[in-house]
Order: structure tokens, then sequence, then C-alpha cells
């Protein structure tokens, strides 16, 4: 009986209770989209690369090198030497290694010149290797492989050309346009900085920047023609080495050599270079990142409490005007705790459909900003993929709206002690 | 055995400062009793302790020989619930609920009454009827939408279900035009007959007086304002 006349009682101000179910909703929405992403944009980060043991690229800071080379945010502030790379293969811990060269685009998507062991041994994820969704890898001068975002954004299919453009950024200023690329392949989608990115050859990037210096092309080493093109982009054709590239991803015969390696690398008297373990500057990474990201979390936290006093409040103000109820229900027989009860039962049903409607408007807000996000900044949400955490976030503002419940409840008990069947005014 | 036996009675919400000092109260089973007094003269606080929601702080007070004063508040409570139905002044009623639901209340807290009461909602809809209440013109509607007397005639419903021994009238003429006054009180009296219940009608309208058993002056029997 109580919980019908609970709720022909927030019928009866249904006004009223829904503005406050909207404020609790609101607040609700906003902690869990926090969580969310903050959960989401970690464990994103953390599947960015797995089974790399170790990353070289020119003298810098570690957080930079692991954010230029394998998420593809900010640029190098150096090259390092080809023959570097070359040097560093010949370390009989090296299992494998991996050269990239960053520093062009198209249209706002990063062009990344690798080797075809990219594929062999670049894991994300769980140690997941990439895999075509359709085509195959580059074998020749001119040919791209896809990320599957550059695909499905720009629509790009197999077959078609593309134009590379000498830098980065989000317009393509000065264009390759003397040389264009053809797709030859699309990589299934791995939700990591591979979807955004569009793999060519070493030996593509080289040949396209053999009439440029330092950001210029050069018109008189130039030899200008279509049979000079053809004849570099049949497979087996020669080019000189490239001089310089970004960064080196590498692999070891044996993990546990990783700090004697890096250490070695680190000492290299060729040049200045910069070995760092993955893993390890992650967890850098997020510890920097942890302070916002408390602070963050912090004020998701503060809005709901306020909006749970907010509940508070308004069922507060509603006492007085209730005391006749509480003395019709005295009357009848109802015992000072049923009185209670029933604020209690209010505050309860007022805090889960907060939290219900919040969890909707959570889920609304992420689906519609899932391709967003996606698209811009590699950050891949399901909506639906609840948490643990998440639960025990509603869990605990159950319990919050529960205990802030409790003080109207408490009122009522208290009001309806003292007036007894004396219905006021 | 009486009803409601009330001895030497002395309640106040000050110490040494009594609002209530009555020597000898009584009320038999199916009486009909007509207490007047004035504005402070401790009407609410004597329906309060007859109620059980207050406890003697001196003398006794009995209902069917169970004196409140030896009981928990929760024993109290459920006498109340069990024995004793109200019916107030005016705004009776809970007023987000529609006139069946408002009747059906006490057996909701008491379940000797929902016992007495049987099918609870075909109780209900019998007792407006006898008040001369249509229920499927109520149907659905909120209290708050009814006439004051149609309110009236509902709370009286919704003390009479379960046919508790006692019903207390706290002024519930006073809101009312002299011709649904006169309407309401002969359907109150012969529902009361009909269960066997026992009036207890607090009112300061004296025309009244004429149509009860018995017609006691508050101020009369409450010592504190003979001093």
């Amino acid at each position: 009986m109580l919980l019908q006349i609970a709720r022909a009682s927030l019928w009866n101000r249904r006004l009223s209770v829904g503005l406050t179910i909207f404020t609790v909703a609101i607040s609700v929405a906003l902690l869990l989209s926090v969580e969310r992403l903050r959960s989401e944009t970690r464990q994103s980060f953390a599947s960015t690369i797995s089974g790399t043991d170790l990353i070289v690229g020119a003298r810098t800071g570690a957080l930079q090198l692991l954010l230029y080379s394998v998420f593809r945010i900010g640029d190098a502030t150096h090259n390092i030497r080809y023959s570097s790379y070359e040097a560093l293969l010949e370390g009989p811990q090296i299992a494998w290694a991996v050269p990239l060269a960053l520093g062009d685009s198209h249209r706002g998507f990063r062009v990344l010149g690798t080797t075809t062991d990219y594929f062999e041994h670049f894991r994300y994820a769980d140690k997941r290797a990439l895999t075509l969704a359709t085509g195959a890898r580059f074998a020749a001068l001119h040919e791209a492989v896809l990320g599957a975002d550059v695909a499905t954004k720009l629509g790009y299919r197999v077959g078609d050309p593309l134009v590379i453009a000498h830098g980065t950024g989000n317009h393509d200023i000065m264009v390759h346009d003397d040389q264009p690329f053809r797709i030859v392949g699309i990589l299934a989608r791995t939700g990591t900085p591979v979807d955004r990115t569009i793999h060519v050859s070493l030996d593509s990037l080289e040949a396209i920047h053999a009439e440029w210096k330092s950001g210029v092309r050069i018109p008189q080493r130039a030899p200008h023609s279509h049979d000079a093109h053809a004849a570099r982009d049949e497979p087996g054709a020669q080019l000189a080495k490239p001089e310089t590239i970004t960064a080196i991803l590498v692999g070891l015969h044996n993990k546990t050599a990783a700090l004697t390696v890096q250490r070695q690398i680190n000492n290299y008297q060729g040049e200045a270079l910069l070995a760092i373990l993955p893993g390890l500057t992650l967890i850098q990474l997020w510890s920097m990142l942890g302070v916002a990201e408390s602070a963050l979390l912090l004020v998701a936290v503060l809005v709901v409490v306020a909006g749970l006093l907010g509940m508070c409040t308004a069922l507060v103000t509603t006492l007085n005007e209730r005391r006749r109820e509480m003395a019709i229900l005295r009357a009848l027989g109802a015992r000072p705790w049923q009185i209670g009860a029933l604020l209690f039962i209010e505050s309860a049903a007022i805090t889960l459909a907060g939290m219900l409607v919040g969890t909707l408007f959570m889920l609304l807000v992420l689906a519609i900003a899932a391709p967003w996000l996606a698209a811009n900044y590699g950050l891949y949400i399901d909506p639906l993929a609840f948490k643990l955490r998440e639960l025990g976030l509603l869990l605990a503002i159950l319990f919050g709206g529960v205990v802030v419940g409790g003080i109207p409840a408490w009122l009522a008990y208290r009001r309806s002690l003292a007036d007894g069947l004396t219905i006021r005014t | 055995m009486s009803l409601l036996c009330i001895n030497d009675l002395r309640f106040g919400w000050q110490p040494q400062q009594p609002v209530l000092d009555i020597a000898h109260l009584q009320l038999a089973a199916g009486e009909t009793l007509f207490l007047r007094g004035p504005s402070g003269s401790g009407k609410s606080t004597l329906l309060n302790l007859i109620g059980g929601v207050l406890a003697p702080q001196h003398g006794s007070v009995s209902l069917l020989g169970q004196p409140l004063e030896r009981l928990k508040p929760a024993q109290r409570d459920r006498l109340r619930a069990d024995h004793i139905g109200f019916v107030f002044q005016q705004f009776n009623l809970l007023p987000y609920l529609d006139a069946i639901s408002n009747v059906m209340l006490p057996c909701a807290f008491s379940r000797r009454r929902a016992e007495r009461a049987g099918d609870a909602h075909a109780q209900a809809r019998e007792l407006l009827q006898r008040l001369q209440l249509n229920e499927r013109s109520l149907a659905g509607r909120p209290a708050a939408q009814l006439s004051v007397g149609q309110q009236q005639r509902v709370a009286a419903a919704r003390a009479l279900i379960g046919a508790p021994e006692l019903l207390i009238a706290d002024e519930p003429t006073s809101a009312l035009d002299s011709d649904s006054r006169d309407g309401f009180l002969t359907l109150l009296f012969d529902e009361c007959r009909r269960v066997g219940a026992a009036l207890l009608f607090v009112s300061h309208d004296r025309s009244l007086e004429a149509r009860f058993d018995r017609v006691i002056d508050l101020v009369a029997i409450n010592r504190v304002g003979m001093s």
C-alpha cells in the first residue's frame, strides 16, 4: 500500500518530480559519460600497440616519441638516419625492426612510409595482427594500403587514386600530384590510429620526395616524365635508400633483454637515439593524464552530489505541505516509521528513475558522439559495453540517493510523531 | 463493559502546566456522544490521547478494556488502526488518491479491519453507495476534484470500513451548508448504527446536540479550565 501511495503522491507532483528526476539524470549521465570516456580512452591507448619491445627515435622525450610514432599525435623534432636502422638490424638480440617514416598526409590523415614487415610484426590489443579487409599489401611503388577509417570517411575503394600532400594538417597545400598513388588494400578495423593511417612503402615516399628538399620541390632535379615514373613503378625497381626515417619499431628474441638493448641503443655512438619501452611509457602517460582524469571524475561526482541534494531539497520543501497527509495516515494507523518509509520510497524511486533516465541519456549521447569520436580521435566507444565499474558507480549513486533520501524520511518521521492526529494547515 | 473509559486523566505539554485534567469520561458501545468545547479547550489533545498517539502522563485511558498508557506506541497505533475510524473537519482525504482508494486505506494498516471488510473494494463501493455517492461517477477522479460534501462522505465511508468500534468525528460538518450537514449527519448516524459503532462527535454547533444520546461540555469536565 505504501508503494501505491508513494506512486500516486509522486504522480500528483509530477512536474516538480520530473524536474528533480531530470536533474539527477543529467548528473548521472555526466558521471557515466566521463567514466566511459576515461576507461575507453585508457583501453584504447593501452591496446594501440602490443608485441613491440622497443620504439627507437631521435633523442627527445619518451612521451613525445610514443605519441608521434604510435599515436600519430604531433611531429618528430628530428629524424634518425636510415643507417642507424641498418646498424640496429645487425644486433644479435634484434628479432625484427620496422622503420617508420612520417611527415606527409592526405586530407588530414597521416601517411606512414614503412616496409611490408610492418604488416608482419605490428601487433595491437591482445597481440592481434593487422588483417586486410580487402585487396592486398603494397608491393610496388605508388601503392597505398588504407586504414579502415580513411576508406570509410573518404569513401575510397581499392583501385582509386590518391595524392599525398607534403607535410601534415587538414589542408593539402603542397601536393605530390605528379606522382599519384593507387589504393591496393584496405585494412580491417583495429580501433587504433592504424585505422586513420595511409600506409605506403618507404621506397614510395623516397620516390615522391626525390625532387624535394626541405619541403620544397626543386625543379632542376626533376627528370619529369611519365616514362620515368612508370619505370620506377615496376616491381623490383631500384631506388636510392632513404636518408632518414622517423622511428623504428623493434622486436627482440628475448624480451628480458629489453633493458639491456635499450641501454645499448641509448648509448649508440652513431647518432643520438632514444629507445623506449612502450608499456612503461604508456604508464608514464597515464600517470600524467591521471590528475586531469581524477579532476574530471571529481567534478562529475560533485555534480551527482548536487543532483541528489537537489532531490533532498525538493522533498524537504514539500514536507510542510504534506503534514496534513501525514496526519491523515497517522489517524488511519500508520506508524511513524511508515510515514518515514513513504518519503524514503519516494526518494529511492526518484533516484532510480534518475539513474535509468541518466543511463539512457548517456547511451544516447555516446551513440551520437561515437562516430565523431572515432573519426576525430580514433576513440572507439561501444555505448552498450557496460563495465563493472560503471555498475559500481550506479550502485554508489543509489546508495547516495538512499542516504540523502534518509533526511526527508527522518524529518517526516519526527514531524509525524510531533503532529500526531492534528491536521495543520 | 464500556467502550472508552477515561479516569483521572492529566496531560500537559509543559511540566506543571496541564491542559487536560478529566476525572471521568465514559462512552458505551454504540453510544453517540456530542463533545463541545471552544478552541484551545484541549479537544485535539483529548482526541490524540483517545487515539493513542499521546500517552497519558497520569490516570488512564482504556479502549475496549485495554489501558493505552500500558501499551507501547506500536501497540497503540495498532489499536487505533483496528478499532477507531476518524473523520476530520475538512481535507480529510489524500488528495491524489481516488475515492475508492481513500476508502480502502484503513485496510492497508489494519489486518483486522481488512478481514472484517472481506472484499475491501466491494465494501468500499457499498459504503459509498450507502452514503449516496455514485462510485462510477467518482472513478478515477482524485479526491481533490470532489466537492467538500462528497469528500466528507468519502471520509465517513473510510472511517466506517472494516466496522471499527469507535468513530471519532472532529468538527466534520463545519465546512458544510445546513442542508448538506443534515443529510451528512443522517447518513453518518445510520451507518454507525448499522455497523454498531459508537460515535464521538466534536463540534461547536450546539444545534446538533439534540441528535445525540449524550452531550458533554469539555470545559465543564476539564478541571484545568475550572481553576
